[in-house]
């Protein structure tokens, strides 16, 4: 595979407790790109992030970020998870949450440096929160929250982002400022974003990837009525998948 | 007061008391606080009941065959280590048996307990005393081991600090961060499970769920960070052992129920005033 894609997965499949999850994935995200992965609820989307960050491991096939398994450059990724699992009343500053991006960077104990700091307050401006370093976490708005996050994200200092439902439970407003956000992004990272919603995606996406058990891309341009409906189901008609060979071109 | 205090320049067992609740203090701030923002206290809870098996069998073991080196103090840092490595592997190896596996070994660490205590010969007041603390009765050689167990619990705490704070606080992304979470949520179960022996010391097995838990609850409406929450439940702890020490002496209650009564009314306290704190400014 070539090492100018930031992700490529050949011949993935996937099953969970017996299940088949993904069957047959293949995916190439050239560096630079924002793709957005969208399917329905159990489609497998988060199963696919997870597969590309290395926490589930393939039953056959095999994904490679950077060129790389996906464990030895961990490093190079900005992760945002699904925040609903996180306990919004936990006693941490946003300076705490975003210095959580510096671990693992390097054999530290106990002490954050300098440079972490700096590394930090950057990320907090990039999210446009610059000052808000010492206000408690339980103290942000639903946007505010998930710009920390995507501000921990970046204070790994990533080549990829990847974002899983950053837009969940956002004013509209909001979402907007976020993605903008991300488009700005865009110009230096490569990001992957899940969502279940296409209405702003499709302004900043170059390629958007449907999970549904297994996976088809579609270059923005062609995002249309029909292919939404073959995303979400409500009606059945037939829809052109491009499918994409290893170095990019279609089939 | 002064009854009190003039008690504790005299008698050196209630210096001992007053050491060992201090001591176990500054444990419970630092632990507590990871405990209850983990949200783990049901944990705690587990491995604070099964220390009656160890207490229980060391007992047995020094009376019957006279392994008198085995003080019941060390059976209980053993059992609670292997409690808290036990029930660690189980929530993370089989999440959706979790609450039954925690629950059993709740049951069968006591029933172990009150077995070998119930067989072995003597006296077995000592039950009693277990269950719920025997604050006046620290040794100056238990003091000893309290004092081991501090230090490294707190060493510990302190020194993984960041890594214990982002495991608590969103395990996945540490994993992603190439923090091993596995270990770091084991070594603070581990740290939990000695300092739940500290505090059985001082409010028995029973009530040590809310020693350990009611001062990092009262400590997080006065702090923004985790650090700042244990070092304001530490001094809430110092205060509730050292007041219901006080309150108990003179009257003769019993230190250890004394000791909770305060901090749960503490805490009630705080939440009403609190929350009427909050109603007021949302209407202003």
């Amino acid at each position: 595979m070539a090492t100018n894609f930031a992700i490529a997965i050949k011949n993935l499949s996937f099953s969970y407790d017996g299940r088949t999850v993904l069957e047959d994935v293949n995916l190439t995200i050239a560096s630079g790109e924002f793709a957005t992965v969208v399917g329905p609820n159990g489609g497998g989307k988060t199963t696919l992030i997870k597969l590309i960050l290395g926490l589930f491991k393939p039953r056959s096939g095999q994904v490679q970020v950077f060129g790389k398994l996906p464990e030895a450059v961990r490093h190079r990724i900005g992760y945002l998870p699904q925040h609903l699992q996180l306990d919004p009343s936990f006693p941490v500053t946003v300076r705490d949450v975003v210095l959580m991006g510096r671990l693992g960077n390097k054999r530290s104990l106990g002490q954050e440096q300098h440079s972490d700091k700096r590394i930090a307050q950057m990320a907090l401006q990039d999210v446009g929160l610059e000052g808000l370093d010492d206000h408690p976490f339980s103290s942000l708005s639903g946007g505010q929250l998930r710009r920390v996050l995507i501000a921990r994200a970046l204070c790994c200092e990533p080549d990829l982002l990847i974002l899983d439902e950053p837009t969940v439970n956002l004013d509209p407003r909001a979402e907007k400022e976020l993605y903008d956000t991300l488009g700005l992004l865009n110009e230096r990272l490569t990001i992957v974003l899940v969502s279940h919603d296409l209405a702003y995606v499709t302004k900043f996406a170059s390629q958007v990837v449907c999970v549904k058990g297994t996976v088809n891309v579609h270059p923005t341009s062609e995002v249309d009525s029909e292919v939404m409906s073959e995303i979400y189901g409500a009606e059945m008609r037939l829809v052109r998948h491009d499918r994409y060979r290893d170095n990019g071109e279609k089939m | 007061m002064t009854e009190f205090l003039q008690a504790v320049a005299h008698y050196s067992f209630m210096q001992n008391a007053l050491l060992a609740g201090l001591l176990a203090s500054v444990a419970c701030g630092l632990v507590g606080s990871y405990v209850v923002a983990r949200r783990i206290s049901y944990l705690a809870g587990a491995i604070a009941h099964s220390v009656l098996g160890g207490i229980g069998l060391a007992d047995y073991l020094a009376v019957v065959y006279g392994w008198t080196f085995l003080k019941p103090l060390y059976g209980a840092v053993i059992a609670a280590l292997a409690a808290a490595i036990t029930i660690g592997l189980v929530t993370l190896r089989a999440r959706e048996r979790e609450d039954t596996v925690i629950g059993a070994i709740w049951a069968i660490g006591m029933a172990v307990g009150i077995f070998f205590i119930v067989k072995t010969p003597g006296y077995s007041e000592n039950l009693m005393s277990y269950l719920f603390g025997n604050i006046l009765l620290v040794s100056r050689q238990e003091l000893w081991l309290l004092v081991v167990l501090d230090i490294v619990v707190v060493v510990v705490g302190i020194l993984f600090y960041r890594q214990l704070l982002a495991v608590c606080f969103d395990e996945e992304f540490a994993r992603v961060r190439g923090v091993p979470v596995e270990f770091y949520y084991l070594l603070l179960l581990c740290l939990t499970a000695l300092t739940v022996v500290l505090l059985v010391t001082v409010v028995g097995i029973v009530m040590v769920i809310a020693l350990l838990t009611l001062p990092a609850a009262v400590a997080r409406y006065f702090s923004r960070t985790l650090w700042q929450s244990m070092i304001v439940a530490t001094i809430c702890s110092m205060i509730f052992t050292f007041a219901g020490l006080a309150i108990s002496y003179r009257p003769d209650l019993p230190a250890g129920a004394t000791i909770i009564i305060l901090a749960g009314a503490v805490y009630l306290l705080v939440t009403i005033g609190y929350s009427l704190w909050r109603r007021r400014h949302r209407v202003n």
